[in-house]
């Protein structure tokens, strides 16, 4: 339990400090790329503060007891703020590399991959190492359970 | 059958009954239940909500712009405005202007008939963002999120005289004002229905119109944005004071957190889609029509230089901005893209579109308003109250915006 602490506190603060950095390009209206991250664009600030509220939650999940399932669900929480930013760029970045104008229509499938190629923002470059929380998810709810038991 | 139980009386009756007829187990809340109840908290539910305005976002302009940019752009660009333009008769004619607009242009945003804006906005630009926007709402609400956000934005309704569920309608207008208004009649109540419509229909910009101020204007649409919002908060707190009636307290039965159906996502997103292709989309296509016939006859002209001393002299907008704001009354999207052709300075381009969304509705959300007026207390007072609100947030919010300007010194 401990270890998982620790791991989730590196990831929060990691994602403090690249929400962060999303947040300050955002205001000043510029773009940075260091090797495969890169922050700036046009949604930086949105980015940045669902990045940070992100990593606060992470930070925060860790001081409290994570054998809890109201803490691991704050994980679940952030991990899906993260999966859903991140899931929206994917679909963006796929969706704007498909046409191919009014010549060919559909651009060819190595144009379409390379638009998926690096550099990547924080909440991209975050998903892999939420990827633990998914194995708190049991995708039933109380109430279906329930229902379920008393079923004939 | 009218009862004769006072509320407190009957809140007993319900908790004896359930009291002998409810048994109750204790078991552990799953991960799904306390990510649901983490929904409805302010200090998570709020980055969450956050996260998933972005999503909505984010997903509805990537497949709008996949289909309109991508495709419907080439395909009325390329291949059916020049035929239209080369094949149909009558060049020169007003059956001409009407229909095909002008015979020089050479994409169909700007040519302006019937046949070529009128159909390139109606099938090339609303359809694509409102399935987008259809599906992704489908998605929230089959999940169970939508009532979760209802109650999270509860209290901050509550100060304008709403509920939280008057967030559907609110979030439904962001793709199109007509089926925001048409949602109006889930809401309980004739006040709530009021101003919701009202403010709906005079400060929330439509889809279209929010898509082209982001290809034209990208730099100041937030502001924009940011400032109808506020507006819509502030005649909302002024509404509620001001329109009689109650608002009743609801509850709401929030269900638990599922994963949502393919098949039910379908049914749900063809039911909307066409609802809006028989009652919206012929509004479009007239709209287009009817400023041409103004246009034609020259009576633009003429209701362009009566309203000119108001708008230059109390919003500070140049007299070629006059007719784009006439004309916003049929399309606002096509509206805005007007005012891109005058050449404006940072100021009168926000002022012009600010005063494009929130002068009066588009004819298609008018003609919705005449429609449901009915459920709201009778079309008579959903006219006369819709056009008082109309009349004050045009010169209060913006005149105010006028003396920002002017103590900016940019205006």
């Amino acid at each position: 339990m401990r270890v998982e602490r620790l791991y989730w506190v590196v990831v929060g603060i990691g994602l403090l400090l690249g929400g962060g950095a999303e947040l300050v390009v955002g205001v000043l209206g510029v773009d940075r790329t260091v090797g495969p991250a890169s922050v700036g664009g046009t949604d930086a600030l949105w980015r940045g503060l669902i990045v940070t509220a992100a990593g606060g939650l992470y930070v925060h999940a860790v001081f409290a007891d994570v054998s809890l399932v109201r803490e691991r669900a704050v994980l679940v929480l952030a991990g899906g703020m993260l999966w859903i930013t991140a899931g929206t760029l994917t679909v963006t970045a796929v969706l704007g590399a498909v046409p191919g104008g009014a010549e060919a229509w559909v651009a060819p499938p190595g144009a379409v991959l390379g638009a998926l190629a690096p550099p990547y923002v924080p909440a991209l470059l975050a998903v892999p190492f939420t990827l633990p929380a998914v194995r708190h998810l049991d995708g039933v709810s109380a109430a279906d359970r329930l229902r379920e038991a008393v079923a004939p | 059958m009218e009862s004769e139980l006072d509320p407190t009386t009957r809140w007993d009756l319900v908790d004896e009954i359930t009291d002998q007829t409810v048994e109750y187990e204790t078991g552990e809340a799953s991960i799904a239940d306390e990510v649901g109840q983490l929904m409805i908290s302010p200090w998570t539910g709020f980055p969450f909500a956050v996260a998933v305005l972005y999503g909505i976002w984010g997903i509805f302009g990537a497949v709008a712009g996949f289909f309109t940019d991508g495709f419907f752009v080439p395909l009325f660009d390329e291949y059916w405005l020049p035929w239209l333009q080369t094949t149909f008769p009558f060049e020169g004619t007003w059956l001409y202007f009407i229909l095909v607009g002008d015979p020089a242009a050479t994409n169909s945003f700007e040519a302006f008939g019937m046949l070529t804006s009128g159909l390139f906005v109606a099938v090339g630009v609303v359809v694509p963002a409102l399935i987008a926007l259809y599906a992704v709402l489908s998605v929230l609400e089959d999940s169970g999120y939508i009532p979760r956000l209802a109650v999270l934005l509860d209290t901050f309704f509550h100060r304008i005289g709403l509920h939280g569920f008057a967030v559907v309608p609110v979030v439904l207008s962001f793709g199109c004002n007509v089926p925001g208004v048409e949602a109006t009649r889930s809401l309980e109540g004739e006040k709530q229905r009021f101003i919701t419509m009202t403010l709906l229909s005079v400060f929330i910009p439509c889809g279209a119109q929010i898509g082209v101020m982001l290809s034209l204007i990208p730099q100041y649409t937030g502001y924009i944005l940011l400032y109808l919002v506020a507006g819509f908060f502030v005649f909302g707190a002024v509404l509620n004071r001001l329109v009689g009636g109650s608002t009743p307290e609801f509850i709401v039965d929030v269900p638990p957190l599922r994963w949502p159906r393919p098949r039910q996502l379908g049914r749900k997103l063809a039911m909307r889609t066409r609802g809006f292709l028989t009652t919206g989309l012929p509004f479009v296509l007239l709209g287009v029509g009817v400023i041409n016939v103004l246009y034609v006859t020259e009576l633009m002209g003429a209701i362009a230089a009566a309203v000119q001393p108001i708008l230059t002299g109390w919003f500070g907008v140049p007299a070629e901005t006059v007719p784009a704001l006439v004309a916003g009354f049929m399309r606002k999207d096509l509206a805005v893209a007007q005012l891109s052709a005058v050449g404006l300075t940072p100021y009168e381009t926000v002022m012009s579109v600010i005063l494009i969304s929130i002068y009066f509705p588009c004819v298609a959300t008018f003609a919705m308003l005449l429609k449901e007026g009915h459920r709201s207390g009778g079309i008579g007072r959903v006219l006369v109250g819709s056009l008082v609100t109309l009349v004050a947030a045009l010169f209060v919010w913006g005149g105010l915006f006028r003396l920002g300007g002017i103590v900016a010194g940019v205006a």
